[in-house]
């Protein structure tokens, strides 16, 4: 054929890898997919559950529940202040200085109703993101199209963060009709919300990270609370007291010096936020914070929130790799000997292994080192089964390396702390405290995914045609829950010892000093003074006695919820809201009750006393804080900070009676369950 | 006790259940005696795994009773259980026990005597053919193996009935013929089988009797054979054949009018393109040779003579479509 005619065509060039790289980094390129169509799916999605429209109304209800009764309580404290010696001040200038006075009040406890909750429910909604995917097997499918790790990730945040803005934005009428009586500041209502936002934007990506590897979303869930809780309030100010106590700046006038606040301000909105709320009030602490400080924290959050996005997209992308068989071989697997049976023996010989059956897979060997089996080792199944396996599972999954961190900053901060402050008795109560708070949310998440794990992972059809009754089925499962948390207590009744036994172990420590130089040297409990025990005997026993009760109840709740659903978040979220009412918002809800009606004890204290940490706090302060004032056993006075006046006899009569209520309860919930269980059996 | 030594091992009697507005079973009678291997046919959405799901005492239907050895559902389920083995579509394992410590698990919750768990593991496991990955970890197991496992795991107490709801779904070729090959051995062993599965020619294969369930009514339930003479008898004839013409033969369309004027045959469809002709011969007994003459007397030159035998597909569409009611 001829070429004659035929128009010249230039030679294509290949781009450079360089120009391909510029050119996906022009807006153009990237713009088009942002949002995606995985968002639209996703807010498609959301919008249509049933859930969503409840989700919006519950927390509409309680937002706007709780700011009913702080105003009610308000007002009618300052309509108190209204009668003078001369009469009742009826002026419209007394009205507004009234309303005046409550803006303040109701601002700052729609700002905390909303930053708790909106934090909880980023995790709630963050977590299932990516575990219902990869357990429906449409993760898989998603990663096959077009759409990348980082789409994927960003349409699943964007389509949640949609609904947390809507959820924020509830409160948004409040404040501002609020904000129009005055005595609110413009900014501190930006703050609010910017760092309500950012906390929930973080909260959210870390569910999702967390999700990634997750199974259950239950789990991810918990793990999402907890590891929230620690990286934004709890290491935050674990280091603000250390830092405090070391410089011998805790307590003094004027709040801590300029160098603690830029350590400290990009670490934590929740701190920021009480300091923020500080600052309005007028005889304030920390008056040096100024009120652009909340600004650096949100950059900060902004920062946090983007490296926890790329670590999650490139997560996914290698999860996905690993699950589809194409994780990294590091080494060829060798093909074992085959069997060849003894001369002179009748047996057959066995076939010889082929290398696909005798090997294992790349991806079986991760989960094999994830979990706590041993190559060629089978663990002899303990009686009874369910409850060996409950047993067997491990309160939190981590990783060797996120064990490692997550130990190390556990104990040095427990250092640090006792080599500041081992005389400091609030300090021990402090840390056992929370210890009390991270036993009861883990109690509030352990068995929320029993039965509800079991559907989700579709094996309770078969454990439900084994002659395992429902009732032996929820009991073991309520066992195994509760007795996986023993390194919680173990935690916390170690803690106890090791301060109660600090002036020996700081005799100890100081040996070590022996071995550096001087000015490395720590001088371990260097205000320790010898005085015997710090703390009675009966600390420990009271201690677990108060907790114990509630913690089983939680225990067996929380099999209830997951007998009531399918989703294993939902009933780690029910939980936690049953022990939000419980512990939280029913002595809340009391006490505004009492402030108004001015009736105070019999209720508040037959509500307050089977509260967890007031029941757990009353020995603790007793027996460790006010031990100096006890020389014999009549002595004790245990009580809430008013002081009730029991002893030590009547402390434990309250302790047994409330612990016989919640135990009684626990067994409640497990009957119901294993009611639901029976029923909607096949369902 | 109620125990009825000489009770078939699986009997329903007028078994209804609903879901809101839908009707999954209606009045299912159905009785399987020992030693059968039952093959559960029916469209998705039938009834197969509502009926499997009230005998293995998971659900409670509306109406009507069930009993398994001679056990009601309703009022022995623990009976019952101990009698069952019942694998679901879908097996779900836990991802953190190996092979080993699954079989334990259950075992345990058969109340099996701890010294005996090994033995019986082992066995299983044998006839499983999973003795090699007795230490591997179920969740790393492909899906021929988890489903061997399942049926590893039904076999664990020894139970006389087995309920197996799709057993071979999302199988390959070769282990669905394992899975045959392991199921046909428990039929052996006496247990009896009920057998759900979508993929009818293996159910041809290895059921001794089968039942075909649309929208909840049992339209068929009795031998293969019987099942094979209804689907014969409702499209009204004995046979089909189909023949195979040589190149250069006459065409096929050109002989077919010659055949269908013939009372002993049915229908004769041509295709001249493949050169083939599908006859169905009427009802009756009848030979061959009538067809092969006329065929050569019309100038027709055989290249191939196969009678096709009726297939449980066959039956199974007559039946489910209404045309035996």
């Amino acid at each position: 054929m001829s070429d004659a005619g035929a128009i010249p065509v230039a030679p294509l060039r290949e781009a450079t890898w360089l120009r391909r790289q510029v050119a996906k980094l022009r807006p153009r390129a990237w713009m088009g997919r942002v949002p995606g169509p995985v968002f639209q799916k996703e807010v498609w999605s959301i919008n249509k559950r049933l859930s969503t429209s409840w989700l919006r109304l519950a927390y509409g209800a309680t937002l706007l529940g709780i700011v009913a009764l702080t105003f009610i309580t308000i007002y009618f404290e300052a309509q108190g202040s209204r009668y003078t010696p001369y009469g009742y001040r009826s002026s419209t200038a007394a009205t507004l200085q009234q309303y005046q006075s409550v803006a303040p009040v109701i601002t700052v406890t729609i700002a905390w109703t909303q930053f708790v909750l909106l934090a909880l429910v980023a995790c709630a909604l963050g977590a299932p993101a990516i575990s219902d995917e990869r357990r429906g097997g449409t993760l898989g499918t998603l990663l096959s199209t077009p759409v990348t790790a980082w789409q994927i990730i960003l349409g699943k945040l964007l389509s949640r963060m949609l609904e947390l803005t809507i959820l924020m934005l509830l409160s948004a009428p409040l404040l501002l009709a609020i904000r129009a009586f005055g005595g609110v500041p413009g900014w501190y209502i930006l703050a609010v919300y910017a760092l309500t936002f950012m906390t929930a934007l973080v909260g959210t990506q870390l569910a999702i990270f967390l999700s990634i590897k997750s199974k259950r979303s239950g789990g991810a869930f918990m793990t999402a609370v907890t590891v929230q809780g620690a990286l934004l309030v709890g290491i935050p100010l674990l280091v603000f007291v250390v830092l405090m106590m070391a410089t011998g700046l805790m307590g003094a006038a004027g709040g801590p010096p300029a160098w603690v606040q830029w350590i400290f301000v990009p670490s934590s909105p929740g701190v920021m936020l009480f300091l923020s709320t500080e600052v309005m009030a007028p005889d304030a602490p920390f008056t040096n914070w100024g009120s652009r400080t909340w600004i650096p924290c949100v950059f900060s959050l902004l920062g946090l929130w983007f490296l926890l996005f790329m670590i999650s997209s490139l997560r996914l992308r290698s999860v996905m790799m690993s699950d589809a068989g194409g994780g990294r071989v590091s080494k060829p697997v060798k093909a074992p000997k085959p069997v060849v049976a003894p001369k002179g023996s009748a047996a057959t010989p066995a076939a010889p292994l082929t290398t696909q059956d005798a090997a294992e897979s790349p991806q079986s060997k991760t989960k094999r080192r994830a979990s706590r089996v041993r190559e060629g080792l089978s663990r002899v199944v303990g009686d009874p089964a369910v409850l060996w396996r409950e047993r067997e599972l491990r309160l939190m999954k981590m990783g060797p390396w996120t064990r490692g961190i997550a130990a190390t900053i556990l104990v040095l901060g427990v250092l640090a702390l006792y080599w500041i402050a081992m005389m400091h008795q609030a300090v021990a109560i402090t840390v056992a405290m929370v210890g009390v708070f991270g036993i009861l949310l883990n109690a509030a998440g352990v068995n929320a995914s029993s039965i509800a794990g079991e559907r989700e992972g579709r094996t309770l059809d078969v454990l439900l045609t084994s002659p395992l009754s429902s009732a032996d089925l929820v009991r073991q499962k309520f066992l195994g829950g509760f007795l996986r948390l023993w390194p919680l207590w173990a935690i916390v009744v170690v803690h106890l010892l090791a301060f109660n036994f600090s002036y020996p172990i700081a005799l100890v420590l100081r040996q070590i000093d022996l071995f550096i130089p001087a000015t490395w040297q720590v001088n371990w409990g260097r205000d320790l003074n010898w005085t015997g025990a710090y703390s009675s005997i009966w600390t420990i026993p009271m201690f677990v006695a108060a907790l114990a009760p509630p913690v089983a109840m939680l225990c067996a709740s929380g099999v209830f919820f997951s007998t009531l659903t399918r989703k294993t978040t939902r009933a780690s979220v029910f939980n936690l809201l049953l022990a939000l009412a419980l512990w939280v918002a029913a002595p809340a809800f009391l006490g505004i009750t009492m402030s108004i009606t001015g009736e105070i004890d019999p209720l508040i204290v037959g509500v307050l006393w089977p509260n967890p940490f007031v029941l757990s706090s009353a020995p603790l302060v007793e027996l460790i804080q006010d031990r100096g004032s006890v020389t014999s056993m009549l002595d004790y006075d245990f009580g809430m900070p008013e002081s009730s006046g029991l002893s030590l006899f009547q402390m434990w009569f309250v302790l047994i009676i409330v612990g016989a209520l919640y135990l009684g309860a626990a067994a409640a919930f497990l009957r119901l369950a294993a009611a639901r269980l029976r029923k909607n059996a096949g369902a | 006790m109620s125990t009825i030594t000489t009770a078939p091992p699986i009997q329903t009697r007028g078994l209804t259940k609903r879901y809101g507005a839908l009707t999954a079973l209606d009045n299912l009678t159905l009785e399987i005696g020992p030693g059968q291997i039952f093959g559960f046919i029916g469209p998705n959405g039938a009834g197969k795994t509502t009926t499997m799901k009230i005998l293995s005492c998971l659900l409670e239907p509306d109406s009507g009773a069930a009993s398994v050895c001679g056990f009601s559902t309703a009022t022995h389920p623990d009976e019952v259980r101990r009698r069952i083995g019942y694998m679901p579509d879908f097996l779900g394992v836990y991802d953190d026990l190996t092979v080993d410590e699954y079989l334990q698990f259950f075992a345990s919750i058969y109340s099996i005597p701890r010294k005996n768990r090994s033995t019986i593991i082992g066995q299983v496991l044998e006839l499983t053919d999973l003795t090699v990955k007795r230490d591997a970890l179920v969740d790393g197991l492909s899906r021929g193996m988890q489903q061997r496992l399942g049926v590893a795991r039904v076999l664990v107490h020894d139970p006389q009935v087995l309920f197996l709801d799709e057993p071979a779904s999302g199988l390959d070729p070769r282990a669905r013929i394992e899975m045959r090959s392991l199921l046909v051995e428990l039929g052996k062993m006496g247990k009896t089988l009920m057998v759900s599965s979508h993929i009818l020619s293996e159910l041809a294969e290895m059921s001794t009797s089968i039942g075909i369930i649309e929208r909840g009514k049992l339209l068929y339930a009795g031998s293969i054979e019987d099942a094979y003479a209804k689907t014969k008898a409702a499209a009204n004839i004995s046979e089909r054949i189909n023949i195979k013409l040589e190149e250069g033969s006459i065409p096929a369309s050109m002989i077919a009018p010659r055949l269908a004027s013939d009372a002993r045959v049915a229908s004769a469809k041509p295709d001249d393109a493949q050169r083939t002709l599908s006859i169905d011969l009427a009802q009756g007994e009848h030979g061959h040779h009538f067809l092969l003459e006329a065929i050569m007397n019309s100038g027709g030159r055989i290249a191939g003579f196969t009678p096709e035998p009726i297939r449980l597909e066959d039956a199974f569409l007559k039946l489910t479509t209404g045309a035996l009611q």
